[in-house]
């Protein structure tokens, strides 16, 4: 069996007729962006290194921390938590993934003052602020939830 | 003639493309290789099939605004570039930016549904199954490409990115999205399965405590429109104080307006502050102008956004001289187009073309005042160019002459 099946493990339906009107734009468009790469960047290992380090990255270091936490709250962490953690994590991942560079203050320039005017690090720390006491006021809602469900099952 | 009975066809031999290649011993299969190592419900065709739906229309919209910014600057010579509606400039780069904040948590959290088909079994099942995996390869590569260049360029961090940043970021554009629709192309069966309500999915079960699907799929929505609205503070006024992923505060630099270029790094402090300063005009009927005479004929004011391509910009009023009338000084017909260029001596901005219908356009100018003063060093002075619907690095500061193509 060569098709592989998807990703829940169902077999893969027949492929649709219809690929070819995307195939054939897409394969152009893939192409132009070689072509235009091979002539305008003079510096094509260390292009290839930075999409590679960025797959090695994401493939080999964020991804696996990410399915290790899910694992990890799925065995150790109360039914009532999970959810808000996992809203929390994200929420808290993305942010710090996309703040890193705002934060490493590596843009900042003497002579541009008005470039990278804001307090970035207190700005990030206050939306996580609000993330988390978000996520304690959502876990409480779900314990009072559950309390309810245990009382009135007792009854 | 009997006729014979409808034969069943033989089984046909794949083509090459589809054998089966040998498979890797069974024992190698450990870890997260294992067939039921990944049990996460919220991985489903679904979420798998909205998660690259909404990864689909955002890079779309970055890809048109994009190729509008490329075009902005980069004007083929068959193609006239609008100078209307003014602030139109502003709006798709500014969408831009913004929509590829929003992108991060879409194809982070896409990325993540999909992860266990990183470790699917057999790894290489034919050499279409090869190809395939390869084209992902690009896809993905092409993809977190995009969006960490994106993020590092409008943070001004330049030093990770050993390429000239605006030329890697377009033509990879082309190749994430030749690759999105290569990928959707493929999948088109399994997309229409996944959308479509009412089939199997792998249950989640209530008691479990953790998000449902539904809250998966809003979380990650929610993260992109908090991304979206904490970077949009540096093009859409009033956002500012909400701002976290902005490069600018649209009211905050010398003159009430950001900087991008200082005069410092441009080195041209002391030929812009040089008493025998004169503005060029090289046509048809060549002069010069003094600071003195500039002054003297300069008196219109308009009001104009300065966009810079990190997608941030901030509205000023102008005062200078309108440079119609410049064109008209120095004998050029209505279609002409001229070449403003600057003091700064090196540089890839240090010129740009003025063409129709820039050049004649009643906003255009080469403006000696900003918000009621004269332009300091970093803004350009004695002289800088502004016009309607233009990228900032085409508004030329400290310029020096005009001249006519």
């Amino acid at each position: 069996m060569t098709v592989a099946p998807t990703l829940t493990g169902a077999p893969a339906p027949a492929p649709s007729p219809y690929r070819w009107a995307w195939y054939l734009p897409g394969v152009v468009a893939v192409g132009w962006g070689v072509y235009g790469l091979l002539r305008n960047v003079p510096e094509p290992l260390s292009y290839a290194v930075f999409v590679a380090l960025g797959i090695v990255g994401h493939d080999l270091a964020l991804a696996p921390i990410a399915a290790a936490a899910g694992w990890l709250l799925g065995r150790v962490a109360p039914a009532v938590l999970r959810a808000p953690l996992q809203v929390g994590l994200f929420g808290t991942a993305v942010l710090l993934v996309a703040a890193t560079p705002y934060l490493s203050g590596q843009g900042l320039s003497a002579d541009v003052p008005s470039a990278l005017p804001f307090d970035y690090r207190t700005r990030v720390l206050v939306l996580l602020a609000i993330l988390w006491v978000a996520m304690a006021a959502w876990t409480l809602v779900r314990f009072g939830r559950s309390r309810r469900g245990q009382s009135a099952a007792q009854e | 003639m009997v006729r014979q009975p409808a034969q069943v066809a033989a089984p046909r031999r794949p083509t090459v493309l589809h054998r089966a290649l040998p498979e890797p011993p069974e024992k190698l299969r450990q870890g997260p290789l294992r067939e039921q190592a990944w049990r996460s419900p919220l991985r489903s065709e679904r979420t798998a099939a909205l998660l690259g739906l909404g990864v689909a229309i955002t890079f779309g919209i970055c890809f048109v605004t994009g190729v509008f910014s490329h075009v902005a600057q980069n004007p083929p010579s068959w193609l006239t570039w609008p100078a209307r509606p003014v602030g139109l400039y502003r709006v798709t780069q500014g969408l831009h930016v913004v929509t590829g904040f929003a992108a991060i948590p879409l194809l982070l959290a896409k990325l993540w549904t999909v992860y266990p088909k990183l470790f699917e079994w057999p790894p290489l099942r034919s050499l279409a199954h090869a190809a395939g995996r390869l084209g992902l390869l690009i896809l993905v590569g092409a993809g977190l490409f995009q969006l960490v260049t994106g993020v590092l360029n409008v943070a001004r961090w330049y030093t990770p990115m050993p390429f000239f940043f605006t030329v890697a970021h377009y033509w990879t554009a082309w190749i994430i999205i030749g690759a999105i629709l290569i990928h959707v192309g493929s999948k088109l069966a399994v997309i229409r399965r996944g959308l479509a309500r009412g089939q199997q999915q792998p249950a989640v079960d209530p008691a479990h405590g953790g998000l449902t699907r539904r809250g998966f799929l809003t979380t990650v929505a929610a993260t992109s429109g908090v991304l979206a609205l904490t970077t949009a503070g540096q093009t859409v006024p009033g956002l500012s104080r909400i701002a976290v992923l902005a490069q600018r505060d649209p009211g905050v630099g010398s003159q009430g307006l950001p900087v991008n270029k200082s005069a410092v790094s441009a080195g041209v402090e002391d030929s812009a502050m040089d008493p025998t300063y004169r503005l060029f005009l090289e046509g048809p009927r060549p002069s010069e102008l003094s600071l003195a005479q500039l002054r003297s004929m300069s008196g219109t004011t308009v009001s104009l956004p300065i966009t810079c391509v990190e997608g941030w910009s901030a509205s000023a009023t102008w005062t200078g001289i309108r440079v119609s009338d410049l064109l008209d000084l120095m004998g050029l017909p209505a279609d002409a187009s001229v070449m403003v260029e600057s003091l700064q001596e090196g540089g890839l901005y240090r010129t740009s073309v003025l063409a129709p219908p820039h050049s004649r356009d009643p906003l255009t100018m080469l403006a000696l005042q900003v918000n009621g003063e004269d332009l300091n060093l970093d803004h350009g002075y004695p002289l800088r160019l502004i016009a309607p619907n233009r990228p900032g690095v085409l508004q030329t500061k400290w310029v020096s002459r005009v001249r006519a193509l």
